[in-house]
């Protein structure tokens, strides 16, 4: 079997490519010259003990410090400024849902690219730029179908003392579920995008995700989520030089004809 | 003479309870090639995967004393690897195209027999660079699975995620491998 001779491939590899014996010597000589803290001066989070009460105590009264802060904070702003709260949450997340209009135009396209090549659409992917098929080369063999889906990633950005968001990049993927996707975004952005989308019997979805930008000070992210469909979910939030960008990602089922 | 070696959790616990640090020691002695084998097949790179080595150490030193034995060592220790693996990647892709300072890997030994070396290098070369198209998460689902053996619901819960998502990475990252190596495997 080719799985087999993979594996076997793979393990004779892994084999020829452990250290030499001086190279092993080495190592241990550093592993053991290693400083070993004394028991209890290790560092807190690495500790996955729960919390004894005489350090418990500290750590409590800080959480509880931490939490009325936040929720001081939140009821704060929602006081003052419920329209920014808004913006900062429904704008974002209003960029990344699916009208009705657009749910029924991806599906029309998928059943239209899957009726055109039966079995060898992978993905289909939709932005400003135009459409893009990922396909086999040969027809998979058939199996049970699975469900389909649209998945949406939305880029948005802003400068950190302005309210309105942009989008820097968007793209829907149409496919079927537990299919692997991965795409590079377009604008100039260099990176990967990769997502692997699996239903779940409570008919939300789990979301691998695992976003690299090439840039220096791109966002990255890995990330296994539970979405509920047609929600957006922010899946990565992050501020470098100013610049406040966050990552959105919404799955919308795609239920129809062949689906 | 003892003839019994005390498991990693009798290593502990004398670490825990003020025995001496030689203990540490022998724990990470017996899990160094482990932990170097994987740092290789995650990095690539000889020299890389030394230097990653000695941080997971160094990282679970600092831990141990609140290891509870909630997970086996070697899960705990796993992840702790696995961590410093992805950090590592992350950082090694973000540097600009071209900076990158990938060296041909020597060439792995193989008796006295050059021909044979120098297939194997070949193949080694083939190997490692389909390794390096996978995504992390992907290199890292055959990395445990695969070269460690690990099982599938171990091998989950050091990724952190549902067996059925790391059946499907070990899934797609086959099939790319089968795709990068149809050569090396017809």
């Amino acid at each position: 079997m080719k799985k087999n001779k993979l594996d076997s491939v793979l393990k004779a590899w892994g084999e020829r490519n452990q250290p030499d014996a001086e190279t092993q010597a080495r190592l241990e000589s550093r592993i053991c010259d290693l400083p070993v803290p004394e028991p209890g001066s290790a560092s807190p989070r690495m500790d996955p003990r729960p919390i004894h009460w005489a350090q418990g105590r500290w750590a409590a009264a800080a959480a509880v410090l931490v939490l009325a802060g936040t929720l001081g904070w939140m009821v704060f702003r929602s006081g003052l400024h419920p329209e920014a709260q808004c913006a900062e949450q429904c704008v974002t997340q209003k960029l990344a849902r699916f009208t009705e209009q657009q749910v029924s135009g991806h599906l029309a396209i998928l059943d239209e690219v899957e009726t055109l090549f039966p079995g060898q659409i992978r993905w289909v992917r939709l932005d400003e730029d135009g459409m893009q098929l990922q396909m086999d080369e040969k027809p998979a063999p058939v199996e049970a179908a699975r469900p389909r889906m649209a998945v949406r990633m939305v880029m948005v950005a802003r400068q950190e003392n302005q309210d309105h968001w942009e989008t820097v990049w968007s793209s829907d993927v149409l496919a079927r579920t537990e299919e692997y996707i991965e795409i590079s975004p377009n604008k100039g952005i260099a990176g990967e995008v990769g997502v692997w989308v699996l239903p779940l019997a409570d008919g939300r979805y789990a979301v691998d995700s695992e976003i690299v930008w090439a840039a220096s000070d791109g966002p990255a992210s890995y990330e296994t989520r539970i979405l509920s469909a047609g929600q957006p979910e922010q899946i990565l939030s992050q501020t470098t030089a100013g610049l406040e960008t966050r990552i959105y990602q919404t799955v919308e089922p795609l239920m129809n004809g062949n689906g | 003479m003892d003839l019994i070696e005390p498991t990693d959790i009798e290593l502990i616990a004398s670490y825990q309870n003020g025995g001496p640090s030689q203990s540490i020691s022998d724990l990470f002695v017996r899990h160094l090639g482990k932990v170097r084998g994987m740092m290789y097949q995650m990095t690539l790179n000889h020299a890389d995967a030394d230097d990653l080595t000695q941080e997971v150490f160094i990282r679970a030193s600092r831990g141990l004393s609140g290891f509870t034995g909630r997970s086996s060592f070697s899960t705990w220790l796993h992840r702790i690897a696995m961590n410093c693996a992805k950090s590592f990647l992350v950082s090694r892709n973000r540097r600009p195209i071209g900076a990158t300072d990938e060296m041909p890997e020597p060439v792995a030994p193989c008796g006295d027999r050059p021909d044979l070396q120098v297939a194997a290098g070949e193949l080694d070369e083939h190997i490692r660079s389909a390794l390096e198209q996978l995504t992390p998460k992907l290199r890292a689902a055959m990395v445990l699975t695969v070269l460690q053996e690990l099982p599938m619901s171990e091998a989950a819960r050091i990724e952190q995620c549902a067996v059925p998502t790391l059946y499907w990475r070990v899934h797609e990252a086959r099939r790319q491998l089968k795709h990068l190596l149809s050569e090396v495997l017809s």
